[in-house]
């Protein structure tokens, strides 16, 4: 009988979790690291909902999840949660982060799209970095409209994202810590872009003109279109315009300017010739393992190359042959962005527990082992959905029409722009501990009683049975059991309050709501 | 009604199961409350008396330093006001600033910064930053990278507060606590001198407020003792700083102060705001910002500068008096500048247009030589003629004015970022 285990097996997905499990225990074993734990049902489904589909699971979802005894219970809820019209729009908001955080445009329409139809990421990339400007609105125009005026910091963003090279110290001089990359390396970077202008309110592409840039010593030098792998470009002969010809192709461009039409296409495109160039199969690996070392970053917390910008020989991966046997199977089975997601979070490797059990005089294995899964601090996005479905009663989440919890969780953008993107060197800010202390749309939003709360949900349970209505809260908001202590200590507290149960409630259910084991991702 | 509360046992972060067990025996009406070690505020005095501080006069839109700091009286580009000699023989400055003039021996007067940027946006951020931003490296700007090297991590106070009242040119003057993140980020005021969220909510009891935030710690530490590194401290320390905030919102309030104290510093927004300054200073925040604006005057320059500049002179006046009189000068230094200066070409609307060749920034008090001059220009102000430097000099005399060594680095991954660029030195004339 084929199972569904068995055809997961079979499937890139299921190779490459293997894959992944084999290389970090592999080198686990080698150097004497005992992994963690896998997690607890309740630890996992809430990470893999946060991770898949940008909120915490619900309470109805966690009952299921636990009473599952399936041995294909993982793959089955990573299955569904992938078709959840979440899934596509939160991997959008994190790819938009990747491509648009430096800029105040977006791509998110685009890339939701992109994910919900399952595009490969070397489709995406085609349209991004060739994207054409027009009146009628390119879907990946944004991508240069907002870049345009910069094309230094154009290069950069486009090394960064998908060549996970940061290009931008070797701008001024030659990188002082990677020898490989030097000023002409930039240079050449930017000469793929450098015959873009803007006319109007439109982004075009010339047939002329060489980037050129001066080393410290004041010297000048003329730029080729040079890969960062050193592959140098041929291109046709061309020539700078005479004055004439400069005459006709301004009056052009004025023309074209007031009927808003973007600028004429060029005979010979740059741009074309670096999608060429990164995607052939001699060259491409730069471009494959940025993708699947920035997936690996954002779902196991650290790179198996760190920081992630920083993909270059100088900077060794932890996982060397991981890195490049998944990078490579990626390619060849079509850059299929949902099978690669699907093989990291059915791993064994993403689902260990976070959970350090040593004593306090030994640290932690090194992050790099992979012996235990990160604590990452939830997106805007997380944290906003995660607030908004907790502070809604569960049988909320119980009608099958619709996607009742999708809806909720894309009710926050009240809290959601309030917070920071966490960066690699991300703190917690005491303006967001003041927003939740303070904030009156907090109290009035967060902790409502409007009917349909989780407050009034509350009250009225613990009228019947007070313990029941602790463990719910728990449940609720931390997908877990309630401790003994934290049931004592509630009952305490609520005892001490009966005459004002409500606002008592708000009291708890706005601690568990700013807790640390609520803000991060574990 | 007097809270109990239960001491922490700071020294192991508070041993749960004691907690728990001591908890039994509280009122049952605070099953949780402990009390924070830090409400007690004798450690705290005796690190203040260490604090260094900054109180930056941001003049933003760029002032004039002809009609300021730099006068040119009797050349073509000297518009019509005259110079007036100061406490510091040979020293002149605008005769629109007579009270300053009585006091400078507090100031150093900087008259050859040449910044090369003349436009708001990007000249604003090279003198916040004292460099630019990479393509993908924000830099922190002075208030952060201040907030960062005087501020305290357990800080009761705000440690970078930054007033921008106006409408025009805020969006130039925004703090940015770059690769710093989001913990050296200024507070910042745009349309009321009163921080957003500092006051607890008149629906929710004050015991309510600190019960809830004590249940809240105390889930938070369960979880921060079983995983390791990462952000999680720094959400508490966060969480931790708020109740000390909160109290701070009365450094905000000058109403506070005695009557003859406001009267002193005057009716406008920006005495008000200096004011504040002070209390915030004097309570040991380290870095705040005033900005006045907006002095982009292309036309009527005379007109414009006699206003503005005749306040500054009195606010910044009574500042440093005030500073003085509380003997916080001596470790607290008050900058002006702005973005650039103005053209001394008088332009056909009689105004003057942006200016970044050779124009002028003060430094009084902390670390200063005051009565000092550094620098100057030409006859007509066109040029500098003795003493160039850039936003990168400045900053550089900054830090070392606090006793920062402005060649400390910080590091992005492995790669070293100094606080100030490679090669800089720090204008040593103008230090004490």
């Amino acid at each position: 009988m084929v199972t569904a285990l068995t055809l997961l097996a079979e499937s890139p997905s299921g190779l490459w979790a293997e894959l992944i499990d084999e290389q970090i225990e592999g080198r686990l074993k080698t150097a004497s690291v005992a992994p963690n734990k896998l997690a607890l049902d309740g630890a996992y489904l809430r990470r893999v909902t946060l991770d898949l589909v940008g909120r915490p699971p619900t309470l109805d979802e966690l009952n299921a999840y636990e009473s599952d005894s399936d041995d294909d219970k993982r793959q089955r809820v990573v299955e569904k949660l992938m078709l959840d019209p979440g899934f596509a729009r939160y991997q959008a908001s994190e790819l938009d982060h990747l491509l648009m955080g430096d800029v105040n445009e977006s791509l998110a329409e685009y890339l939701e799209e992109a994910i919900r139809l399952n595009k490969s990421w070397d489709t995406i990339f085609r349209e991004i970095v060739l994207a054409k400007d027009s009146k009628e609105g390119n879907a990946t125009a944004a991508y240069y409209r907002s870049r345009i005026g910069d094309l230094d910091k154009l290069t950069n963003s486009v090394s960064i994202a998908f060549f996970g090279v940061n290009v931008s110290c070797a701008q001024c001089h030659d990188h002082p810590l990677v020898f490989e990359w030097t000023q002409a390396h930039f240079f050449g970077m930017k000469s793929f872009f450098g015959r873009m202008y803007q006319n109007g309110k439109r982004f075009g592409e010339r047939d002329y003109g060489l980037v050129k840039y001066k080393n410290p010593e004041g010297e000048s030098f003329s730029a080729q279109p040079m890969f960062l792998t050193g592959t140098v470009i041929d291109q046709p002969p061309w020539w700078q315009p005479s004055a004439a010809e400069k005459k006709r192709e301004r009056e052009e461009l004025e023309e074209r300017k007031k009927d808003d039409l973007p600028p004429p296409e060029p005979v010979f495109s740059l741009r074309e010739q670096l999608v060429r160039v990164a995607l052939s199969p001699d060259q491409r690996h730069y471009f494959n393992q940025a993708i699947v070392n920035h997936t690996w970053d954002r779902f196991m917390g650290t790179g198996i190359v760190n920081p992630v910008d920083q993909m270059h020989p100088a900077n060794t991966a932890s996982h060397p042959e991981l890195l490049n046997q998944l990078a490579a199977s990626f390619a060849e089975h079509g850059y299929d962005l949902h099978a690669l997601i699907k093989a990291v979070v059915l791993s064994d490797t993403y689902a260990r527990s976070s959970l350090w059990v040593g004593d306090h005089e030994t640290e932690p294995p090194a992050r790099e082992y992979f012996a235990m899964a990160q604590v990452r601090p939830l997106t805007p996005l997380q944290y906003s959905a995660a607030m908004m479905l907790a502070s809604a009663a569960p049988e909320k989440f119980q009608n099958k029409k619709g996607h009742p919890a999708d809806d909720v969780a894309r009710s926050g953008d009240f809290v959601a722009k309030r917070l920071e993107y966490p960066n690699d060197d991300f703190q917690i800010g005491v303006g967001e501990a003041l927003f939740f202390s303070n904030s009156e749309e907090v109290q009035n939003r967060i902790l409502r009683t409007s009917g349909d709360s989780i407050i009034d949900h509350l009250v009225k349970q613990s009228a019947e049975d007070q313990t029941v209505a602790i463990q719910t809260a728990f449940r609720i908001t931390l997908c877990r059991e309630v401790t003994k202590q934290e049931v004592e200590l509630t009952h305490n507290y609520l005892s001490s309050r009966q005459d004002q149960l409500e606002s008592a409630w708000k009291q708890i259910i706005w601690a568990l709501l700013t807790s640390s084991e609520f803000r991060f991702n574990h | 009604m007097k809270e109990k509360t239960i001491d922490a046992d700071q020294s192991t972060l508070c041993n749960r199961r004691r907690f728990l067990r001591a908890s039994g025996a509280v009122t049952a009406l605070a099953p949780w409350a402990i009390s924070d070690a830090l409400r007690h505020p004798a450690l705290a005095s005796e690190l203040r008396a260490k604090q260094r501080n900054v109180i930056l006069l941001w003049l933003a839109g760029g002032a004039s330093q002809l009609e300021t700091w730099d006068p040119k009286p009797g050349r073509l580009t000297g518009g019509p006001f005259a110079a007036i000699p100061t406490s510091v023989p040979g020293i002149h400055i605008s005769e629109l600033m007579p009270k300053m003039a009585q006091r400078l021996q507090d100031t150093a007067i900087i008259r050859s910064l040449n910044t090369k940027d003349g436009s708001h946006g990007s000249g604003a951020q090279l003198m916040h930053l004292g460099r630019r931003d990479e393509a993908s490296l924000r830099y922190p700007d002075l208030g952060a990278v201040i907030a960062k090297e005087l501020g305290r991590a357990d800080s009761q106070v705000p440690d970078y507060v930054s007033f921008y009242t106006a409408t025009e040119g805020r969006q130039n003057a925004v703090g940015q606590s770059g690769f710093l993140g989001a913990r050296y980020a200024p507070m910042f005021l745009t349309t009321e001198s009163q921080p957003e969220f500092l006051t607890r909510l008149p629906d929710l009891s004050a015991v309510d407020h600190q019960h809830r935030e004590d249940f809240r710690r105390l889930l938070s530490r369960r979880f921060a003792e079983q995983r390791r590194g990462g952000r999680v401290p720094s959400h508490n320390e966060a969480y931790a700083r708020i109740h000390g905030l909160m109290s701070s919102a009365k450094l905000f309030d000058i109403e506070q102060e005695p009557q003859s104290v406001r009267d002193r510093y005057g009716p406008t927004l920006f005495g008000q705001q200096a004011l504040i300054a002070r209390r915030l200073v004097e309570a040991g925040t380290p870095f705040v910002k005033v900005s006045r604006a907006w002095w982009d005057s292309h036309g009527q320059n005379f007109e414009t500068h006699l206003e503005l500049v005749t306040e500054l002179d009195h606010v910044m006046s009574t500042l440093l008096d005030d500073l003085s009189e509380r003997g916080l000068l001596e470790n607290t230094l008050v900058i002006t500048m702005a973005e650039f200066g103005r053209t001394p070409t008088i332009n056909a609307s009689l105004g003057r247009d942006h200016f970044a060749r050779a124009w002028s920034a003060t430094l009084s008090g902390c670390g200063i030589r005051g009565g000092s001059v550094f620098g100057k220009t030409d006859e007509d102000g066109q040029h500098v003629a003795d003493g160039e430097i850039g936003a990168a000099e400045l900053f550089a005399t900054i830090y070392q004015a606090l006793g920062i060594d402005h060649e400390h680095e910080y590091y992005q991954g492995p790669r070293p970022i100094p606080l100030t660029d490679a090669g800089t030195t720090p204008v040593l004339d103008v230090l004490a």
